[in-house]
């Protein structure tokens, strides 16, 4: 996916000529078929080698089979806990750049602001899950919330860096062109700012999916995280690990997600 | 068209936690529609006071106009055009779209405002109008940025430097255009720069600035005929104003403490 998001930036022309290029997409997702069919050889090698009793890990093969036959009920769990993480990471965006655009234009902001934020960041998510579920629920609620804490931060910090990266001169021709700060933020500090807050996205996108398993295994809502948890508890490693197989899928769906967003603001900016 | 005229202005940096004096008392005045140079030695205040005149600088003490006004309000007013050192160029935008920036930025509040397009004719980039930055040279980055500086018809001209980083023939083109520029437009042009034929190329006067503290310490008319051409720098009255320039730079039995006149000399044979 990431070759694949580098190839179309590389290749504005292609962007530009629309609709859907199946030769294209075969040629972006050919690296990763194949690095998908070596991973389940490098798994199924390890049963083998090892011997591994079927209930501490199944066979690739078995695992997928049992995707299949239980996908009814991985595939809704899956969509409460992806669409959770998307939420999540919707809200993390728009707060991180938010605090990010406040910090770097107020200093007093920053001296009594930003120490609640680092305070809230470092406090451990299972110690405020009480307190998470008491003011937001048990469902998509709390969910939200430990994805925002979780991913925020690296968003906000690169694009704190990002509104600093702007380039002096930039910022003196807006000066002297008399522009108003909400412009210099529009038209010089955002656009410089994209690549920085989005190596903050992906890295937020791919712990995302992780965030909201976490805050099922507190809140018990039926997701992914919770799936796992039950197959855990009664031994099925199959279940487990089809699970966790789709859990793998969706994290690369988030990054992939980001990098489309990416390119669509990048589109924007030119 | 403003004139701008300075009135013992001061302005001190802290590097260090020591007061560095940038410029000290200074004072000139820059009738409209002329075209001048500030020229001295690096660490002079040349580049100090271009960004006074422009407002990105406050001065500690003195006062500055422009046409009049405080330079703040002639910069809300969008009458000031600035060259940069660098064309300084928002890379995503192409040729055309960083011309239009200014236009965009004043809105409603430019009644007049240049045909962006015809600018880019105006420094020969009319087949890069859709080309980015990245794919211009320096030189035609440059003239971008001139063009950009015009977008809103500015009363005054500020160029710090604006083809320092040329090569010395691309330079010498660049300093025809903007001669040529200047003269369709009549604004008030000031040019930063440390190259001496540069400076007796271009302008009316020279204003020498030396360091330590940073202060101007001659005024030189440069009465050479205009439209000038390349044929001009072969002349003798070029010889001379350049000399005299020197003179005044490097100081010749203190002769430089002394405000030197280059008679007008012979038109360009």
């Amino acid at each position: 996916m990431a070759d694949g998001a580098s190839l179309a930036s590389r290749v504005p022309a292609a962007r530009r000529a629309g609709g859907f290029d199946v030769a294209r997409f075969a040629r972006s997702a050919a690296p990763m078929v194949a690095l998908a069919l070596l991973f389940f050889l490098v798994w199924h090698l390890v049963v083998q080698a090892f011997a591994v009793p079927p209930y501490v890990m199944p066979s690739p093969i078995a695992t997928l089979r049992t995707v299949a036959t239980e996908w009814h009920g991985i595939a809704g769990a899956a969509a409460f806990t992806l669409r959770n993480a998307i939420a999540g990471l919707v809200v993390a965006f728009t707060i991180a750049i938010l605090l990010a655009a406040l910090f770097v234009t107020s200093d007093v902001a920053t001296r009594a602001v930003l120490p609640l934020v680092i305070a809230i960041r470092t406090a451990p998510v299972l110690a405020i899950a009480p307190l998470l579920i008491l003011m937001f629920g048990r469902g998509i609620g709390t969910s939200i919330a430990v994805v925002v804490i979780v991913s925020f931060f690296p968003t906000m910090v690169n694009a704190m860096r990002g509104f600093r990266a702007s380039h002096r001169s930039a910022l003196e021709l807006m000066h002297v062109l008399g522009s108003s700060r909400l412009q210099i933020f529009r038209k010089v500090r955002l656009p410089f700012a994209l690549p920085f807050i989005f190596t903050g996205l992906r890295s937020a996108a791919t712990s995302a999916v992780l965030a909201a398993m976490l805050a099922e295994w507190l809140s018990g809502a039926p997701g992914l995280g919770t799936y796992i948890l039950n197959a855990a508890a009664h031994s099925r490693a199959n279940l487990l690990w089809a699970a966790v197989l789709v859990s793998m899928a969706m994290a690369m769906i988030m990054y992939s997600l980001s990098s489309q967003v990416e390119r669509w603001l990048s589109d924007w900016r030119g | 068209m403003s004139e701008i005229a300075l009135a013992g202005v001061s302005k001190s940096f802290a590097i260090a936690h020591k007061a560095v004096h940038a410029l000290a008392e200074v004072s000139l005045t820059l009738p409209k529609g002329g075209f001048y140079a500030l020229i001295g030695p690096s660490g002079c205040g040349k580049s100090t006071l271009l960004r006074l005149i422009a407002d990105i600088l406050r001065p500690d003490a003195g006062s500055i106009s422009i046409g009049g006004h405080p330079p703040a309000e002639a910069r809300k007013r969008h009458e000031i055009g600035f060259v940069f050192q660098d064309a300084s160029l928002l890379p995503w935008r192409s040729v055309l779209d960083n011309v239009r920036l200014p236009i965009e930025i004043a809105g409603r509040s430019v009644a007049n405002p240049a045909d962006p397009m015809q600018l880019i004719e105006l420094v020969g980039l009319a087949d890069f109008a859709h080309a980015r930055p990245s794919q211009l040279s320096g030189g035609m980055q440059q003239r971008v940025s001139i063009a950009r500086a015009l977008a809103l018809r500015p009363k005054v001209l500020l160029l710090d430097e604006p083809f320092g980083a040329l090569d010395e023939i691309t330079r010498q083109r660049m300093n025809l255009e903007l001669l040529r520029i200047w003269q369709e437009t009549g604004t008030t042009a000031v040019l930063v720069t440390h190259n001496i034929s540069e400076a007796a190329f271009l302008a009316d006067r020279v204003h020498v600035l030396a360091a330590h503290p940073g202060r101007i310490v001659a005024e030189i008319g440069v009465g050479l005929a205009r439209p000038r051409t390349l044929a001009l720098m072969r002349t003798n009255s070029f010889a001379q104003a350049q000399n005299a320039l020197r003179d005044a730079l490097f100081g010749e039995d203190g002769a430089a403490e002394e405000e030197a006149e280059i008679a007008a000399g012979q038109a360009p044979t």
